[in-house]
């Protein structure tokens, strides 16, 4: 066997992207996960551009 | 005279499109694209009288699939074939030439300076390329910021959304090394001064690209791809600390405030995939100057347009890294289909273990993903070539490497939620060398017909009527 396995995290089926949905218009779009940290800025709806906390929003 | 995005466009005149007037720049140029790289089609277009999405007309025209053609990529760095691109662009972006400095009043990018409530970025007619993206973005705005412990400059294409008037939010990919300025100037609690310069000749737009060292200037590269000295003016904003290319089209001036992050994206990546909502800093905008016939310069991002020069400097930054290790390297290819990820390398004889040397050279870089070494009898440029070789060449336990956790993009869809480290593959899929010079290598030889044979074939192929010709 030439190949090295595996430090990295592999479940394929856990995904990786966290969804925000607009408390106005019900917009889902994708944020990173640096929109859930503390300093993070308000989320702004790609749609409507009503800003909003990521924490707050179904996801 | 200097040469520059209209040089290049009245040189190569017979592979723009002008659009019919009044297209919307809300999607539809950018489907237009789309459609295009459906059909393997790759015109430059060439689009006046866009309309915003409030249904405003603008008087600057928008330029956009310059580069979404190899062939004319190539031939804009004066390359008559594009498969040659590699080893060109490693020598021409290391050997540089220096700039050359203008006075303000003979910068034509400089013809037009607008300050205060006049510098307002409705002005210029950006597009909203996709579907939940928030509005519209430069795609081809080349921000320069230097470093401030040496003054030492760099240029990388990075993305900005047009938020109000005098702001935009400007992503600088986290380990850029414009972020990395970015960030010493506000670990000082400073506003990072910065310039974005859009429009200019491909070859300059590449040059600008060439992966290049920290601190190092992009400026001397430029010049060295474009063959000419690239011409610079002191930004008006920044003075001799930010230059800007004088043969540019728009530069927008300003300054990135310290302790200030705006929500950016979605944005549609190189990937095919939107990447997420995520922290920005935000630009506000001093200053923007233009010709006073300005030409938008926009890059459909995902697609081709993008793909290719972006994978074309690629190819210089790899051949410089493998060959370093790798002496029988003859060429490398960055095939737009994969994105940034994949590679593929032809070796002309390595020797026993230099494949695999390649191989991880070629993985280290950030960027690749799948890199596949093949012998110099398979057309890396075609992919029935290169599957045929990995088809018969390869056993997998023996010619693949997989190596976990070396850098890579986290705008990979297919990495783990928070991961910053990717899992790489290397395939040597070359054949085992002779045992001596001049013997067979010890594998079966592959089918052939004479040459005669071949020579008649294609003779007689060449001379058969179209009219009667098979369908199938």
């Amino acid at each position: 066997m030439q190949y090295s396995v595996h430090s990295v995290e592999t479940d394929k089926y856990a995904g990786n992207t966290t969804w925000a949905a607009c408390p106005a218009c019900q917009l889902w779009f994708p944020v990173s996960a640096r929109m859930l940290e503390p300093a993070a800025p308000p989320a702004c709806c790609p749609g409507c551009h009503r800003e909003f906390s990521v924490k707050e929003s179904r996801r | 005279m200097s040469r520059d995005l209209r040089t290049f466009l009245a040189e190569q005149s017979a592979a723009v499109w002008e659009l019919p007037r009044g297209l919307s720049r809300r999607y539809e140029l950018t489907a237009l694209q789309h459609a295009l790289d459906a059909r393997g089609e790759y015109p430059v277009l060439l689009a006046r009288d866009t309309l915003g999405a409030d249904g405003a007309r603008s008087a600057i025209p928008v330029v956009t699939n310059l580069t979404a053609s190899r062939v004319l990529t190539a031939a804009a760095l004066g390359l008559p074939d594009h498969r040659c691109t590699a080893e060109w662009f490693a020598r021409r972006s290391a050997g540089g030439i220096d700039p050359q400095v203008l006075a303000r009043d003979a910068a034509p990018v400089q013809e037009v300076v607008l300050t205060g409530d006049a510098a307002d970025l409705g002005r210029i007619p950006a597009l909203t390329q996709h579907e939940l993206e928030p509005g519209p973005y430069l795609t081809a705005a080349h921000a320069t910021t230097f470093d401030p412990d040496t003054g030492v400059d760099n240029t990388a294409i990075q993305r900005c959304w047009l938020r109000t008037a005098r702001r935009m939010s400007w992503f600088p990919y986290p380990a850029s090394h414009n972020a990395r300025n970015l960030r010493k100037f506000h670990g000082r609690g400073e506003p990072c001064p910065v310039a974005f310069w859009i429009g200019h000749h491909p070859a300059v737009l590449m040059g600008t690209q060439a992966k290049l060292r920290y601190p190092q200037s992009h400026w001397r590269a430029a010049g060295g791809v474009l063959g000419e000295p690239l011409r610079l003016v002191p930004s008006i904003t920044h003075g001799e600390r930010i230059m800007v290319p004088a043969d540019a089209e728009i530069v927008i001036e300003g300054w990135a405030p310290s302790g200030v992050l705006a929500a950016d994206g979605p944005f549609g990546e190189y990937t095919g995939f939107l990447g997420p909502q995520t922290p920005a800093p935000v630009c506000d905008v001093a200053c923007i100057t233009m010709r006073s016939d300005a030409i938008y310069h926009d890059y459909g991002s995902g697609l081709t347009d993008m793909l290719v020069p972006d994978n074309m400097a690629m190819e210089g930054k790899l051949y410089e890294l493998v060959k370093s290790v790798a002496p029988s390297l003859r060429n490398v290819h960055v095939p737009a289909s994969g994105r940034r990820f994949h590679a593929w390398l032809q070796l002309a004889e390595p020797v026993r273990g230099e494949a695999r040397d390649a191989l991880v050279a070629a993985l280290a870089y950030r960027r690749t993903k799948w890199v596949v070494a093949v012998d110099d009898d398979i057309d890396i440029f075609s992919a029935a070539a290169l599957d045929w070789a990995i088809a018969t060449r390869v056993q997998w336990s023996r010619d693949a490497i997989v190596i976990d956790d070396l850098s890579g993009s986290s705008l990979d869809p297919s990495l783990p939620a928070g991961a910053s480290t990717a899992s790489k593959m290397g395939v040597d899929a070359t054949l085992p060398p002779a045992a001596a010079p001049g013997a067979p290598r010890p594998v079966p030889p592959v089918t052939t017909v004479p040459a005669d044979a071949a020579t008649r074939a294609g003779a007689l192929r060449d001379g058969a009527d179209a009219a009667g010709w098979p369908r199938f």
